[in-house]
Formats: structure tokens, sequence, C-alpha cells
């Protein structure tokens, strides 16, 4: 009850006209660094950090958040309608919203993860109100905990695979290889880098998937002849019921997955929807569907991404230690304006704190409200003949390479994996596992090192956490189900005979 | 403010930088200043003046957009800017832990439209290891002036076991190797610190390297691990809530700000260590610009605006003129030369040696 009455204080903060047009801007901007290519929420919000140097503290912190949030709503929109994930975390949709969009249905994808967004958000915000207990959980997770769960992360691999598991490997391997590119995190050796600078950090993760998917698809339809992106005609611009009874079930497993993983600090949007994808495709009566334009392969990631970003404000207002990149820029934000987040933010600054999460429910209805209208203007870029939408899309795709880190190597970079990516599809291997192992593969090197630096090298470490050994038996199992089930098949003749 | 800015330009060099020594204990200058803006002539004041404001001044901060250095420039610089009549832009340039960005400071244009932001020992760190073929040393640098001096502290669990730094160096001897201590990255100001104590007192831990300050006090909250090697700025809010206690400040003298703890010095640890904030520009910039900037960084450092902000953030302020920020940095570099060997040499890295 005591939240009940914090929370009506906030609304009374986050209601007034000046942080009510915040948010609203916050929102507008966050949707723009959505659909820009390349600029995801950490540079957008760096990027705009100095604007709100001039702004009171309480203001200036609910935009930056509406922008973080705001972003995972706008990333959706170019994965959907030109297969060129606006976002990291939205790459995964690019699979099934881009193909409903050939199908005429983008209307619909882009309706239902506005929904699955709102809802996703929502849940998200909700649990920032009822935080305290979880954050006991957050704790739990170091460097043993995250290992085990990486490695059962390694094991959705199968769950990207198209027609072949062969080559879904073949395409993880990649991605584990050049995420071993830089100075390795336990002794600091160079590896791959070839006496180049840019390199001593890794492959840009940005440039790779905007090269892999973006770059690609432009090259690949540069191949056909000059015509409108989609030749399907439009259907409704609404999802149907159908659509609507679909998605149900993958919006609710999505909040939870992006939720519960938005609790560990360090988690990363990307791992959330690429999670959700393969937990929907594993639930699916129809798995082998996907990649054709299932819905629920769009509701599912697009709500997980949205929990995500906004569970993961929870260890910073509560432990003072930000879950993802973005919201460590926003901490920075929060220090500037003498705020230090933390247990005793709440005590302290109850207005400032409340104000910013009442703010975000009211984020997430405007951005509901925002982007449902705005579907038909976006499926109307598809009516943009490709001659000039993908010229268009490719200066905007240089611009978001070289705006996240002042770098023209990341261009190259986009470029060169343009290229990859293009030989990739023409050879029919699928490009989701090598961004899945991209993403993971760094961090779970990093983890394992860390634990291993905590115990000296003694690999009983990873027994002595119920959680590890938890998420340890559960990779296994996803690994052995598919060997029982050729042991049943195998066993079946062996019987009629 | 006009007046001063003219005074300033024309006065050159070493006059106003001996000037603004006074400035630091008194307000002499102010005099100073005044009277030098009544005596300047015609001719003076027809020289080429720096700042051209038709010329933006870049400020480039080796480091990410958005991240403590990064902000720490800008509200620096946002001062600097309106304070000296100028355009200064801050071009964050990320990568190989500031090698990206001094590299293109140090090979810039030495004409001060192009300064740079450098955090030591991590940008003497890059230049010191043999392996990172760094092209550029101190004397590539023309020091403008420091601003932030973020000393190294060991920091536990507040309810832990150890209470003091000797019964944390006891445990580590008396089972070595199984007392984990971290850092907030390898080769970091936190991870000289460790090597360079555990060196002095003999006692062996188990090193953790995390990804950034949070992740430290994760780990110390939740038992995982023993002991942080992290600066003031990074654990103060942590202590003040009380999660956190410092046993031992890396600083000369003990600190206003964290009172009954005492340095290392006086444990028998003589080593002093700490993160800085300090501008420079390439070298062979001219001494006019310098001077221009140190007096305005000068200025910066006493408005109360900045120093609210910077406060804020938790790292403490520490101005340092240009000649002073050279000898600073300087002797820092004289002191962890030898932390360096340690640090290559305990991460089984074949190099001995610092870079000369």
């Amino acid at each position: 009850m005591e939240y009940l009455n914090d929370l009506m204080m906030g609304f009374s903060v986050a209601l007034t006209p000046q942080n009510l047009m915040f948010a609203f801007i916050g929102c507008v901007m966050g949707t723009l660094v959505g659909v820009l290519p390349g600029l995801g929420p950490s540079a957008g919000t760096a990027l705009l950090i100095p604007l709100t140097f001039t702004l009171p503290p309480t203001g200036a912190i609910i935009m930056l958040a509406a922008i973080y949030y705001g972003s995972q709503y706008g990333g959706t929109i170019t994965s959907v309608l030109i297969n060129v994930p606006g976002e990291a975390s939205s790459a995964i949709t690019c699979i099934d919203g881009y193909q409903m969009a050939q199908q005429g249905r983008a209307g619909a994808a882009l309706a239902i993860s506005a929904i699955g967004s709102f809802i996703g958000g929502t849940i998200g915000v909700m649990g920032l109100v009822a935080a305290a207990p979880l954050t006991e959980f957050a704790l739990e997770f170091g460097p043993v905990e995250f290992f085990a769960l990486m490695v059962l992360g390694m094991t959705l691999v199968s769950g990207l695979a198209g027609s072949s598991m062969i080559k879904a490997l073949i395409s993880a391997t990649l991605g584990l290889l050049l995420g071993t590119v830089g100075m390795d995190p336990a002794q600091g050796v160079p590896r791959f880098t070839f006496g180049s600078m840019e390199l001593m950090e890794g492959i840009g993760f940005i440039p790779v998937i905007m090269g892999l998917f973006g770059v690609s698809e432009v090259l690949t339809n540069a191949e056909e002849e000059w015509k409108p992106i989609v030749t399907a005609k439009m259907s409704s611009l609404w999802p149907t019921m159908q659509d609507l009874k679909e998605s149900f079930g993958p919006i609710c497993r999505g909040s939870v997955i992006g939720f519960v993983l938005g609790l560990i600090p360090g988690m990363t949007g990307s791992a959330c929807s690429f999670s959700a994808y393969v937990a929907e495709k594993k639930l699916s009566k129809h798995p082998e569907k996907f990649g054709t334009g299932m819905i629920a392969g769009v509701a599912g990631p697009e709500t997980a991404n949205n929990a995500h970003a906004n569970a993961s404000y929870i260890p910073l207002f509560t432990l003072g230690i930000p879950g993802s990149a973005t919201v460590a820029i926003l901490m920075g934000a929060f220090m500037m304006n003498g705020l230090t987040p933390g247990p005793f933010l709440f005590k302290e600054h109850p207005d400032v704190v409340w104000g910013v999460i009442a703010s975000m429910y009211i984020g997430n209805v405007m951005l509901l409200i925002l982007n449902l209208p705005l579907v038909g203007i976006w499926v109307k870029i598809l009516k943009i003949p490709y001659s000039v939408l993908f010229a268009v899309i490719m200066g905007f795709m240089m611009l978001g390479a070289y705006a996240s880190e002042n770098s023209s190597f990341d261009i190259l970079s986009m470029l060169l994996f343009g290229v990859v990516g293009y030989l990739m599809r023409k050879l029919d291997f699928p490009l989701a596992p090598a961004v899945l192992t991209l993403i993971l593969g760094p961090l779970m090197e990093k983890n394992l090192r860390r634990s291993l630096e905590m115990s000296q090298g003694d690999f009983h470490i990873f027994l002595e956490s119920p959680i590890a050994v938890g998420l340890l038996i559960a990779a296994i199992i996803v690994l052995l189900l598919p060997m029982l089930r050729l042991l049943k098949y195998l066993k079946r003749p062996a019987a009629d005979a | 403010m006009k007046e001063n800015q003219r005074a300033v330009t024309s006065f050159r060099g070493t006059a106003a930088a001996s000037g603004f020594r006074l400035a630091t204990s008194s307000g002499l200058v102010l005099a100073c200043l005044a009277l030098a803006s009544a005596t300047v002539s015609p001719a003076q004041a027809a020289e080429p003046k720096y700042p051209d404001k038709s010329r933006p001044i870049q400020v480039i901060v080796p480091f990410s957009a958005g991240g403590p250095t990064d902000i720490q420039a800008r509200i620096v610089t946002d001062f600097m800017g309106k304070d000296i009549g100028a355009n200064m832009v801050v071009v964050p340039k990320p990568g190989a832990g500031s090698q990206i960005g001094l590299q293109q400071l140090v090979s810039s244009k030495p004409d001060g439209y192009t300064i740079g932001i450098t955090n030591n020992p991590t940008s003497m760190g890059v230049y010191l290891m043999p392996s990172r073929k760094a092209t550029f040393n101190r004397a590539s640098f023309a020091p403008i002036g420091m601003f932030l001096f973020d000393p190294e502290t060991i920091t536990v669990k507040a309810d832990g076991p150890y209470k003091t730094f000797k019964d944390l160096i006891d445990a580590a001897k008396a089972k070595p190797k199984s007392v984990r201590v971290t850092t907030n990255g390898l080769f970091s100001d936190d991870h000289m610190a460790i090597v360079s104590v555990a060196k002095a007192t003999g006692a062996q831990f188990a090193l953790v390297h995390f990804d950034g300050t949070p992740e430290e006090v994760a780990g110390l909250i939740s038992g995982r691990t023993a002991a942080a090697f992290m600066g003031v700025g990074g654990s103060m809010a942590h202590v003040r809530s009380g999660a956190l206690r410092h046993l031992v400040v890396m600083d000369d003298q003990p600190m206003p700000s964290l009172p009954g703890i005492p340095t290392m010095k006086s444990q028998g640890v003589n080593f002093a260590i700490g993160s800085s904030r300090g501008m420079s520009g390439p070298a062979g910039m001219p001494r006019e610009a310098i001077a221009v900037l140190e007096a305005s960084l000068g200025r910066a450092m006493k408005d109360h605006t900045v120093v609210e902000k910077i406060n804020a953030m938790g790292t403490p302020i520490r101005y340092l003129n240009a000649a002073d920020f050279g000898k600073f940095w300087e002797n820092m570099e004289a002191q962890i030369r030898p932390s360096i060997d340690l640090m290559l040499a305990d991460q089984g890295i074949e190099e001995k040696g610092t870079a000369k």
C-alpha cells in the first residue's frame, strides 16, 4: 500500500505539463533512434545527454529514460519493412517480420509488435514497483551463474537452424570465432588483431549485424530487376482476430523472459529477444513454419526486448548497479544531477524516482498511441521504389555505423560483413546463429575466465552454485532431447521387425 | 569577463601562468588582470588572438560517449567555451583503452584548436606497455591542467571480516591465493595498485578482473569477493549507504571527506595512486593558447555550478596548473613504471621492461 501512495505521488510529478512534454519528446526521439539503423539506444542516449545539461533533473531523466524504451518500439519498424534491424535487439524480428511484410502483412506485424511492446514495457515497469525482493535474485548472479546461463543460451542455436543443422552450426562457429577477436579478457593478449588498434576491443557488434542483415539485403535485392519491395497486395493494416489469438501466448512468455533476464546485470536486450524467439519456435505446434512469417516470431521477441529495457532499471534503482550499457549511461545522467542511484535514492529523492517510474507508465501509453497510427505511414515506405529507398537506407546505415563511436573503421567493417552476409545467404547459411554466438560468446568466455580467476583454476566452483547447476542441467537436457527422439525413432522399426 | 579575456590573451604564456598560481591561493589575480587590461596597448591587441571565435576547438575524449570522462569533459568545456568565447566541441573517440583517441590527439596540428582529455595512469599504461606499440610518450603532450583526481582505495563489505588493511593482508598471507580482490578492468589503476600492494606486503591474492565498478560493488555486496580496489568516486555512494567501507586510501594525505580512513603510506606501504583527468594538447602547441585554456580551466574549477555538478558525480576535484600538472605526470609515471612491469609479469606476458 505504501508503494501505491508513492506511485500516486510519482504520477503527480510525471503529469505536470512540463514533465509530460519531456516524456513525449523522449518517446519521439527514442522512436527515431530506433528507426535509424545503427544508432542504438546507448549511442542515442549518450549523444543526447549534453542536451539535458540545462534541464531540471527530473525532466532530464524522464526524457533520457523515454529515449531508451522508445527506441525498443522504433527498432522493429525497419526490421519488418526492409529486413534491416533498427536495433540489435530487433535483429531476430527480421526473420518472420520481413516475411510478413512480403506477404502484405507489414501492418499486422507492426501493430502486434507495438501492442506486445506496450504490454512487455508495462509489465517491466510494474515489476519496478515491486522490485525490492527481486534484487536479491540479481545479486545471486555472479560470474559462475552467468557462465552457466550463457551455456544454456548457446544451446538455443539449435532452435535457429533452418533447413540444415550443419549449416547452422557452421554459422554459429563463425560467430564464436568473430567473438574471440580483440584483447583476451584475462591475460590482455591481443588475438587476431593483426596489429590494428581498432580491433583491440573486438569487432563492433552493431556494424556486424547491420552488415549481415542490412547490407546483404540491399545486395541481394540489387540482383533483381527494379520493383517495389512488396509485390503482394497490402492487406489490412490491423491484425486479425486470429493474429491476436496467436500472439497472446508469445506476448505473455516474452514479458516473463524479458523481465527475468532484465534483472540480471550484464544481460543484453538482444539475448532476450533471441531467447524469446527460440522459446516460441520450440513451443509452437508448427516450428517448421517459423521463418515464413509467423506472427509469434514477431510478438515474442518484440515484447521481450521491451520488458528487458524496463526491467533493467530495477538493479539500478535498488542497488546502484546498472543492468545494461544504456542504463549505465543513464546512471551517469543521475549522478550528474546529484542523484546517486542505489537504495538511498528512494529515501532521499522519492519524488524523482517515483516521478521517473510513473513517467514510464505514461510513456508506454504514449508510445502505443504514437505508434499505432504511424503504422499506416511506415507501411507506405514500402511503396518507394527500392532503387531509391535502398540508396537512402545505405546512407543512414553508414551514418549509424559511424555515429556510435565516431569511427570510420566501423563503416568498413559493416560493408565487409555485408559481403559475408550476402555470400551466406547465397549458400543458404542462416545468419541468426552467427549473431547469437557473437553476442553470447564473449560474455561466456569473460565469465568463465572470471569464475576460474575466483577459484584459481578449480572447475568445482561451477558445482557449488545451485543456480549454475540447475542451468547447466537444463542445457544438457536441451542438448539430449533430440537424441532421445532419435533413439525412439530408431527403436520403432526394430519393434516392427 | 571580456576585459579579463583580453588581458589573459595579451599577457602571454608565462605571465598568465604564474599569475594563475597566485589565484589558487588568493584573489590577487583579479587585481593583476584588471591592471593588465588597463594597460593593453593597441599594438598588442592587434596581434592574432587565441581563440579565433570562428574556429571550433575540438576536445578529444578517448573514451565512450556518455561515460564519466565524457560527461566531466562536457561539464568543464561547457563553462570554458562560454568563458573564453569559443565553441568547444567534445568529440568522443573511444577504443583500445584510449589509444585511438590519444593517437589522434598527438598527431593533430598543434595550433590550439585540437586538445584532449588524458586520464592518467590509463593513458600512461597505453604508451608504457611495449605490446601496445604506441607511437607517443609523455613528450608528445603539452599539459594544460589537471582538474580531477580520484585516489584509489581498498573497499570491503561493511559487515565483512576485514576491519583493517592489516586484517586483509594477514588473511591473504595465511591462505595464499584464496582472498579474492577485484579490479574494474585489466591494466587499470586498480590492477597496478593490487600488484604493487602484493609485492610490497608479500601477500598473494586471487585476482579477478571485472568490467567496471558496478560489478565490483555487486561482488562485494553479494559476498563473492573479499575486497575491491576502486576509486573514491565509485565507492563513496555505497560507503555512505552503509553497504561498504574503506580500509585505506592511496593518497599522499588522509582525505577530509574520508574521516578516520588511514593512507596506505601510514600502513607501511609507500605507494599512492589514483585516476586523474587532465586536459592536454599535442606537443608544440602555442604557449599563448595553453595560457588561455589553462586560466579558463582554473576559473572553471572555481565556478559554483561546475564544482557542484562535478562533486555530484563523486570524483574529487583537484586542480593543478600546466606546470604542476606536467610535474605530477612525470612523478606518477616514475612511480607506476615498476607497477606495470609487475603487472605484465603477473599476467605471464614475456616482455620485461617498460617502453622508454
